[in-house]
């Protein structure tokens, strides 16, 4: 952009566009001729946590010396040593470092500055591939099963240094998945199965952590995400309470379920001061559920209270389900109104 | 310079814990209030609360109406005489009765003058059924003090009128339920218990910006019982994951240059995955600290890692898909729930998520178990008080959110272009603009840098406000 612009002011200058103040102030146009070859350094396959070192050429085809600088740093990749100036009319090697800390494409760009003009005379672009000393070869492992259903998905092992780990399970990140080792015939571990049964309702979460017995990278882990597909409702999920207003304070949550024969059999409130009822069931099939703050049992200069709804039903998935409850703001004890 | 800008379709949140520390120093910096008003002849007048409307259904009365705000009598003045006024709530009473106002104080140290009563209480707000019997007249007035030396004393305040009958009933059982106010805690402690009175909460500085250990014990302190702030809720910020990956690889905020490491829209979502046990680890230390010095029964409120959507875009080196953020994210607020069993949680909103805001972030929040949040939440580059997006670059709107998500909406003004701090957003002072707001689902809103009359400002139009989409 910056050469860029420097021509177009050339241009206007030699055809009269500009004028004299404007050529002081830009000053006289200074041409570099300075390349980096090769313009785009592949450096392949790296191996995490590394610095690699390559090589590239400068050249200055001008007939006057350039002095150089580097900016500060800001990729992952660095000039090693850039020398102060490139003479007329010469070649240069130029050394590049690159920290391969991050895994999976390494796209940077590296540029030398005019230090006279502060204006980028050269860049490199740099390109590669980061593996790990030892990984999955996925990140994230998505299982849906269907309730009552077991889903799995195997996961390998890649890295560098594969062949030499000893991978153990230290944790499978909760209950709801099991891990099993996949074996190779030699008996090396080369991967996992991981799979999620679907018991429990709702959108579960964890992280596979496996001791892989390799110094450089002794812990891997793995994220997975197990959903199983809800048949109960309950709307709002997260009961909220102005406790502003004054007076008892409800608000009605709606139950249902799509599971036939639904019955919404109790309504307890197991933490907090709230009282919970359960209303008459509607002909859509819901039951609305009223619950209160208990004013008195609220610190007058309190913000906020919580507590925790337990609703038992005979929806097969889920037969209690907690619901959080949580009211906010200073809590008003005027009586509201009653009607006479 | 870092940069904050709006609208893009990378992270905001450059400066904002930054512009925290700078809105805390320029109120540090200031003359609050009092002094200025020093150099006034009077206190203002209070005003009395507006009378109510007339029932429908034959209400019985109104409910508590608000009154007048109190004014402020005049601070001392060099001579004796100088007038100071008294003003008092003209507050109106519950279902046709009256509370009283409440007495001003008059001048300081030099004589007050007659101070001038509280207008008419406000009638009551809202009735429950039967007949509207209306307000009754709001107290005028106690006298104002004299000053303390060479004072004539202060006359007696006029008293005050009558206020007319409640407000319209609807069909709900209960009256007014207000909007939340809060701000950052170091602004609330300088604004002193005027504003704090006003407030319902405070944020402190970002959980995980300063190191991987737990820092916030100074949370605790303020936001005890008896502390300084005792009894507001904390609405922390957590921002541990980006904070992680940001110390220990030099990483910018997204759309920042200059750190080595490159910048969290690029680089962020593959340092935070390779990076993920050490971040949990951080969270459940936190957890534990503030379980620690808080406590497991006073309710806490965690604002979940602004800007989540940035992790999921195609700048990043490997982008998360949709699920897997919603994945992790689980993960993050389980990982507090283990030993901070009294946190609730917000989400944050990105108004650019999807195509541009277009769905209202309806797909985006399809892949978060949403039952573990109570709240939604803006977070930095400020936000649109007065239009019906949340900011004008993105089609996300106000309303749009709250019905994606089902959930109360916890704005704030955040800060200008280029972290820059914005100032106190008045458009967030302005009722017919809350009103709106409320109408669209919002609940609450933080100003990070509100001028020195905020409070004074808050109880002036609290009373004006509607009852929050949420309320029952």
């Amino acid at each position: 952009m910056t050469l860029r612009r420097r021509s177009c002011l050339s241009l206007a200058i030699a055809l009269g566009l500009v004028g004299p103040g404007c050529r002081d102030r830009v000053g006289p146009a200074r041409e570099h001729a300075l390349a980096i070859t090769p313009a785009m350094l592949d450096l392949g396959l790296l191996t995490q946590n590394e610095t690699m070192h390559a090589t590239v050429e400068l050249s200055n085809a001008g007939a006057t010396a350039v002095e150089l600088r580097a900016p500060a740093p800001t990729t992952r990749c660095r000039w090693d040593a850039l020398p102060h100036a490139i003479a007329a009319r010469t070649t240069i090697p130029l050394a590049v470092a690159c920290q391969s800390d991050l895994l999976g494409r390494l796209e940077e760009e590296l540029t030398i500055l005019d230090s006279m003009r502060s204006d980028a005379v050269a860049t490199l672009r740099i390109a590669g591939r980061v593996e790990p000393i030892i990984g999955f070869d996925t990140a994230f492992v998505d299982l849906r099963p269907e309730f009552g259903r077991t889903t799995s998905v195997d996961v390998h092992l890649v890295g560098k240094q594969v062949a030499q780990a000893a991978p153990v399970v230290a944790s499978t990140g909760g209950e709801v998945v099991t891990v099993a080792a996949l074996s190779l015939e030699t008996g090396r571990t080369r991967g996992f199965r991981v799979s999620c049964k679907g018991q429990h309702v709702g959108m579960h979460a964890g992280s596979l952590l496996v001791d892989t017995g390799i110094p450089a990278q002794p812990q891997l882990v793995l994220s997975w995400g197990c959903r199983v597909p809800a048949t109960l409702e309950v709307e709002p999920t997260n009961p909220y309470f102005n406790l502003h207003i004054s007076g008892d304070r409800a608000t009605t949550i709606v139950v249902r379920s799509r599971q036939p024969g639904f019955k919404v059999q109790a309504a307890q409130v197991i933490e907090g001061p709230f009282r919970a009822d359960v209303e008459k069931k509607k002909p859509d099939g819901s039951t609305p559920i009223t619950i209160r703050v208990k004013n008195s049992e609220i610190p007058d200069e309190s913000r906020s209270a919580s507590g925790t709804l337990l609703i038992e039903s005979n929806d097969e998935r889920e037969p209690h389900k907690e619901v959080p409850l949580f009211g906010f703001g200073r809590v008003n004890k005027v009586d509201q109104p009653r009607a006479n | 310079m870092p940069q904050c800008s709006t609208g893009n379709a990378f992270s905001t949140i450059p400066l904002r814990h930054l512009l925290w520390l700078t809105a805390t120093t320029v109120l540090l910096g200031c003359n609050i209030g009092a002094d200025d008003d020093a150099t006034k002849d009077a206190g203002g007048v209070a005003s009395g609360g507006a009378g109510g409307a007339t029932t429908r259904q034959g209400a019985s009365g109104g409910s508590v109406g608000q009154g007048g705000q109190s004014s402020f009598g005049g601070s001392s003045s060099p001579s004796g005489g100088t007038p100071s006024a008294g003003g008092n709530d003209g507050a109106a009473g519950s279902r046709g009765g009256s509370a009283g106002g409440t007495t001003n104080q008059g001048g300081n140290t030099s004589g007050g003058a007659t101070s001038a009563g509280g207008a008419a209480g406000s009638g009551g707000s809202n009735s429950a059924g039967g007949s509207a019997a209306g307000g009754a007249a709001g107290k005028g007035g106690s006298n104002a003090m004299g000053g303390m030396t060479s004072s004539t004393g202060g006359a007696s305040a006029s008293g005050g009128a009558t206020s007319a009958g409640g407000a319209t009933s609807s069909d709900t059982v209960f009256g007014q339920c207000r909007f939340h106010f809060g701000t950052i805690d170091t602004i609330a402690k300088n604004g002193g218990a005027s504003l704090i009175g006003q407030l319902d909460y405070f944020t402190p500085g970002w959980m995980g910006t300063n190191g991987d250990t737990f820092d916030q014990g100074y949370v605790c302190d303020e936001g005890k019982q008896g502390g300084t702030l005792g009894n507001l809720v904390p609405v922390v910020v957590s921002y541990i994951a980006a904070g992680y990956v940001k110390r220990h690889h030099n990483l910018c905020d997204g759309n920042v240059s200059g750190c080595s490491g490159g910048d969290l829209g690029k680089n962020g979502a593959q340092y935070i995955a390779q990076d993920w046990s050490a971040i949990l680890t951080e969270y459940k230390a936190f957890a534990a600290g503030y379980a620690g010095c808080w406590g497991t029964t006073r309710p806490i409120v965690v604002e979940m890692e602004p800007d989540w959507y940035q992790y999921t875009v195609s700048t990043q080196n490997a982008a998360w898909t949709a699920a897997q953020a919603g994945s992790k994210m689980t993960e993050l607020v389980n990982a507090i729930k283990g030993s901070l069993p009294n946190a609730r949680f917000s989400i944050d909103v990105s108004p650019w998520v999807g195509s541009n805001g277009s769905d209202n972030g309806k797909a985006w929040y399809s892949n978060f178990n949403m039952g573990l949040f109570t709240f939604v939440n803006t977070s930095g580059g400020g936000t649109n008080a007065n239009t019906t997006k949340i900011r004008s670059s993105n089609n996300m709107t106000w309303s749009g959110l709250s019905s994606a998500t089902g959930k109360p909406i916890l704005a704030d003004t955040g800060y200008g272009a280029n972290g820059v701090s914005a100032g106190h957003d008045q458009n967030w002072d302005v009722v017919a603009n809350i009103n709106a707001r409320i109408a669209d689902g919002v609940t609450s809103i933080a100003q990070y840098n509100p001028n020195s009359s905020w409070g004074a400002t808050i109880s002036g139009i609290r009373s004006q406000l509607n009852k929050p989409k949420s309320c029952p």
